[in-house]
């Protein structure tokens, strides 16, 4: 005979648990890579205003090859220019070339900006954000007659 | 007598599949917003990078007349009256140009369009520069002056249009 | 006999007990405010991103609005920053010649948003005529004549400010 008991099976409830525990984490995931696409394209609109000054600081340059060839401006998480340190988030790489003998009032301008430290879940670091060539001008080159 | 427990109509295992789909429908709905601000901001450093492109042709015509116009100085040092006829020979036939006369003194307008095609859209750059009349210790960028360096794009077009045979637009 | 008496009365009934049901429903109480927390926390968090970017999408039309705009009317006498009558703070003004007629293009910040009216040149521009572009919470440009270049700021409280900065090139 059977007594008809009926009861509220404690497995069920952990079992379920267990299962959302392991979806969730999947889940959660995807959440996280939701926020880390949104920083990136932050970052992305940063990376083109940023190096847009830089460029149009170049624009009516003297001697640029001259005055530097090869810099490095670090920024901190907030996109603010600061000192190379612990702290320094973002870095924008700049090359500027002399583009020819026979062109030398020109030079080619070269600009990187990278993120120095990985975003959360990611391994690479120094991810390159936005990259840029363009030509400037020597003001001085036509200098004289 | 044998005793079977039965569970209570699994609403433990109701609850948590509800609660798996609003959070996969969240979790779906986050990365598809994120995905699309993360194509906007790559369109916007694309278009970005396109004015530069047009921007650095610009400047290597800017260069090429500038040499001209040292080259037209060199030239003409002795008689400086012939300078814009020395720069028209130099310019040669590729450049447009008018000559204009105002006050008694004379200018060359020279312009440029530069053009780039991108996804079957394109992208002008029109420059226009302004040569004027050289003193004696006039400098090349005092006599070669920028009026115009606009960038312009053809109107936005919708087409829905679509072919009665073939589907596509 | 007595005591059979009281062994019946505490023997389970149909196999429940109140305190095994109550036991069991307030696991299932638990169970279900702990689902209800988890998926208002899912909702905020998509909430909060949804926020962030459309924050992030009005400063972006706005910047590149205002660069583009200048990058189009990069013409000698084009462009020019002046005080707008509404507000009195700075504003961008594009002159242009259409069908014979001068006209100026007012670009300017007012109540929360960033506008723009199209008027005759002589005309100055009022909120009837404008039209909003951007919501930010600020606007700022000057113009360095000596250096020919336009400084933007455009921000929004407590999220992200945008500095933009573009040299023009005409004389």
């Amino acid at each position: 005979m059977r007594s008809g008991k009926k009861g509220f099976t404690l497995i069920e409830m952990i079992i379920s648990v267990g299962v959302l525990a392991v979806l969730a984490v999947g889940i959660i995931r995807l959440f996280i890579a939701s926020e880390v696409t949104h920083k990136k394209a932050i970052d992305i609109d940063r990376a083109v205003l940023e190096t847009n000054a830089i460029i149009e600081e170049f624009q009516e340059i003297i001697n640029p090859s001259e005055k530097a060839s090869r810099f490095t401006i670090y920024y901190d998480n907030n996109w603010e220019r600061s000192v190379k340190d612990s702290d320094s988030m973002y870095a924008v790489y700049g090359d500027i070339v002399m583009l020819s003998e026979d062109q030398g009032g020109l030079s080619h301008l070269d600009l990187r900006a990278v993120r120095l430290k990985p975003y959360p879940l990611e391994k690479s670091e120094e991810y390159e954000i936005y990259n840029i060539s363009v030509i400037v001008e020597d003001m001085s080159y036509w200098g004289e007659n | 007598m044998k005793i079977k427990l039965r569970s209570q109509n699994g609403s433990s295992t109701i609850l948590i599949s509800l609660l798996l789909v609003t959070l996969v429908v969240f979790a779906l709905l986050s990365i598809t917003t994120s995905a699309s601000e993360l194509r906007l901001s790559q369109k916007n450093a694309s278009n970005n990078k396109t004015y530069y492109m047009l921007d650095s042709e610009g400047k290597r015509f800017l260069y090429d007349v500038k040499s001209k116009i040292n080259d037209a100085l060199s030239i003409s040092r002795d008689r400086p009256e012939s300078f814009f006829d020395n720069l028209d020979i130099l310019l040669g036939d590729n450049i447009i140009r008018s000559f204009n006369f105002d006050d008694g003194f004379m200018s060359i307008t020279i312009e440029r369009t530069i053009i780039l095609e991108e996804n079957s859209r394109r992208k002008y750059l029109e420059i226009r520069l302004l040569i004027s009349q050289p003193a004696s210790d006039s400098k090349i960028n005092e006599i070669c002056s920028i009026i115009e360096w606009r960038l312009w794009q053809e109107p936005f077009e919708l087409n829905n249009t679509v072919d009665l045979w073939e589907g596509i637009p | 006999m007595k005591e059979v008496h009281s062994k019946v009365i505490f023997k389970q009934n149909n196999g429940r007990a109140l305190i095994e049901t109550l036991s069991a429903m307030l696991l299932l109480i638990l169970l279900g405010a702990g689902c209800f927390s988890l998926s208002v926390s899912s909702f905020g968090a998509y909430q909060r991103l949804n926020d962030a970017k459309e924050k992030s999408t009005e400063l972006r039309v706005a910047s590149s609005f205002i660069t583009t705009k200048i990058r189009q009317n990069d013409i000698t006498g084009g462009i020019d920053v002046k005080p707008e009558p509404i507000t009195g703070n700075n504003a961008l003004v594009i002159y242009e010649n259409l069908d014979g007629e001068s006209y100026a293009t007012w670009i300017y910040y007012s109540a929360g948003y960033l506008m723009e009216a199209l008027v005759l040149e002589h005309e100055e521009p009022s909120l009837d005529v404008s039209q909003k572009i951007a919501k930010v919470d600020d606007f700022k440009i000057e113009y360095n004549l000596d250096e020919q270049k336009i400084s933007t700021t455009v921000g929004i409280n407590g999220f992200n400010s945008y500095k933009s900065t573009v040299k023009v090139r005409s004389k």
